[in-house]
C-alpha cells in the first residue's frame, strides 16, 4: 500500500522541523534501512526499506506518541528483517538453484576493468585520484594511505571514508550497470560530492 | 611487524557482516546502523573491504566460506566484486608503474644493462649424462596492465625447453598455488598442478613448457583454492 501525501508530511516533520533538513534526514534514513536489509539477507532490500518507511510514517500521521524516532524506526526495522526472513525461508522451498550460465564468470572477468576505466573517466581529477588513492594497496598501507590523504586535503578520517565510500557507491552503480549493459550511455555519471 | 589482511578496528564489523556475532551483539550492531550513519558508514566500509581482500587473496580463511555464501551469492555482491576486482587491477597497475620506475632508476644509478629476462645459455646441445639444461626465467613484474603498452616483453632463447616463470607471491598468502597461463585472446594454454613456495619465499616458481608459447601477448593468472591472486601481463616476441 502506498502512502498518502499527509501521512509522508508527518514523517518529514517527525524528522526536522525544516523542509530541506528532514529531506536531507529522510535520505540517510531510507540508505540505512536499504544497507540494513542488503545485510540481513534481503533479497528486496529496498521494497523492505520502504514498508518500514510506510509502516513508521502511518503510525506517526495517526498521532501516535513517538519520543525516540530513531530507536522507533529501528524496531519496526528489526521486526520486519524477520518477517522477510521467514517469507524468503518459505518462498525458497519452492525455488530451485539456478546454476550461472556458462561463460558468465568469464564475462564478469572481462568487461569490469573496461568499464571502471570508462566510469573513472566520468569522474574529476580530484575525486578519480581520492578514490584510487583511498582504495589503493593491503590494509595496512591503506591506513597509512588514508591518514596522509585525510591531512593533505586538511578532513578528518571519517569525512575522508564519507567521500570515498559515496564515491564507490557511484562506482559499483556504474560498473553495474556498464556489465549489464555495454552500450549504455555513462555520460550522465557525474561525480556530485 | 604484523601483517593485517584486513583493517583490525572494523573487526565487530566484519563478523556482523558474515554473520559471526552472537544474538546480543548482532542486536546491538542492528541498531547502531540503523540509527547511526556513522555506524552504518562503518558497516559499508567493512564490506568494502572484504571485497577487497577477496579479490587480493588475503581473505582470512574463516571468513571465505560466510563470505561467499553471505556477501557474494547476491546480485549486489557480484557488483561489488566486480569493482573491486578492476579497482585491485588498475590499483597494481599503478604500484607497476611506481615498481617499474624504482627499478629503472636503480639500473640507471648502478650502470645494469636493462633486461626483463635472464637469458639461458647459447641453444643447448643435451648430450647423454649431461644435466638438463637451463630454463629461460622470466620475472614477472608485480601486476601489469592488460593494455598494450607498457608491458614487458621477453625473448626466448633458441633450443630452450623450459621456462621458469617466478610470480612475486602476495603477502600473507597459502604457499601452494596453481597457476594458468592465457592468450592475450583469454584462451588457456596451460594449467600447473599444485604450484608450493617455500615458507617466507617471495616468489612463486613455476616450471612451463616452452612450447607453450608463440610470439604474442600473455597473461598468467596465479590462483590458491580456486580463488584468483595476481594477475601479470606481458609479450613474448
Amino acid at each position: 500500500m502506498t502512502l498518502s501525501g499527509q501521512e509522508f508530511d508527518a514523517l518529514l516533520r517527525a524528522l526536522h522541523p525544516d523542509r530541506a533538513a528532514a529531506g536531507e534526514e529522510y535520505e540517510k534514513l531510507r540508505s540505512r534501512l536499504v544497507a540494513f536489509f542488503r545485510w540481513e539477507g534481503c533479497a528486496a532490500a529496498e521494497d523492505w526499506a520502504d514498508e518500514v518507511i510506510n509502516r513508521v510514517a502511518r503510525r506517526v500521521a495517526k498521532g501516535e506518541a513517538i519520543r525516540n524516532l530513531p530507536a522507533f524506526v529501528s524496531g519496526v526495522a528489526r521486526l520486519a528483517a524477520r518477517e522477510a526472513g521467514r517469507r524468503q525461508a518459505r518462498e525458497s522451498g519452492n525455488l530451485i538453484e539456478m546454476p550461472a550460465p556458462a561463460g558468465a564468470h568469464a564475462a564478469a572477468d572481462e568487461h569490469p576493468a573496461k568499464c571502471l576505466d570508462q566510469c573513472l573517466n566520468a569522474l574529476d581529477g580530484d575525486a578519480r585520484d581520492l578514490i584510487l588513492r583511498y582504495y589503493d594497496g593491503d590494509a595496512e598501507a591503506r591506513i597509512r594511505n588514508r591518514k596522509a590523504l585525510a591531512a593533505e586535503l586538511g578532513i578528518s578520517l571519517n569525512s575522508l571514508r564519507n567521500r570515498a565510500l559515496r564515491l564507490r557507491d557511484r562506482l559499483e552503480s556504474c560498473v553495474g550497470n556498464c556489465l549489464e549493459d555495454d552500450s549504455r550511455d555513462i555520460s550522465g555519471f557525474k561525480d556530485t560530492r | 611487524m604484523t601483517q593485517h589482511p584486513l583493517n583490525p578496528e572494523l573487526t565487530n564489523e566484519f563478523d556482523y557482516l558474515l554473520g559471526l556475532l552472537d544474538d546480543a551483539a548482532r542486536e546491538r550492531m542492528q541498531s547502531e546502523v540503523l540509527e547511526n550513519d556513522v555506524a552504518c558508514d562503518r558497516v559499508r566500509e567493512a564490506e568494502n573491504e572484504l571485497f577487497d581482500a577477496y579479490v587480493r587473496g588475503a581473505l582470512p580463511a574463516r571468513y571465505r566460506a560466510p563470505f561467499e555464501q553471505r556477501l557474494l551469492a547476491s546480485r549486489d555482491g557480484r557488483r561489488k566484486l566486480a569493482t573491486a576486482r578492476a579497482l585491485e587491477r588498475r590499483g597494481r597497475r599503478s604500484r607497476s608503474w611506481r615498481w617499474v620506475a624504482a627499478v629503472a632508476g636503480l639500473i640507471a644509478a648502478i650502470g645494469v644493462p636493462a633486461t626483463w629476462m635472464r637469458r639461458s645459455p647459447e641453444a643447448p646441445t643435451v648430450k647423454p649424462g649431461a644435466p638438463a639444461p637451463r630454463p629461460a626465467v622470466i620475472v614477472l613484474p608485480q601486476g601489469a596492465t592488460r593494455s598494450a603498452e607498457g608491458i614487458p616483453v621477453f625473448r626466448l632463447p633458441r633450443g630452450v625447453a623450459e621456462v621458469e616463470a617466478q610470480a612475486p607471491k602476495p603477502p600473507g598468502t597459502e604457499t601452494d598455488f596453481e597457476v594458468e597461463v592465457r592468450t592475450g585472446e583469454g584462451e588457456t594454454r596451460w594449467r600447473s598442478g599444485a604450484v608450493t613456495a617455500a615458507p617466507g619465499a617471495p616468489w612463486i616458481p613455476v616450471r612451463i613448457p616452452a612450447a607453450v608459447f608463440q610470439p604474442g601477448p600473455y597473461e598468467v593468472v596465479v590462483t590458491s583454492r580456486g580463488s584468483p591472486l595476481s594477475f601479470h601481463y606481458f609479450r613474448i616476441e
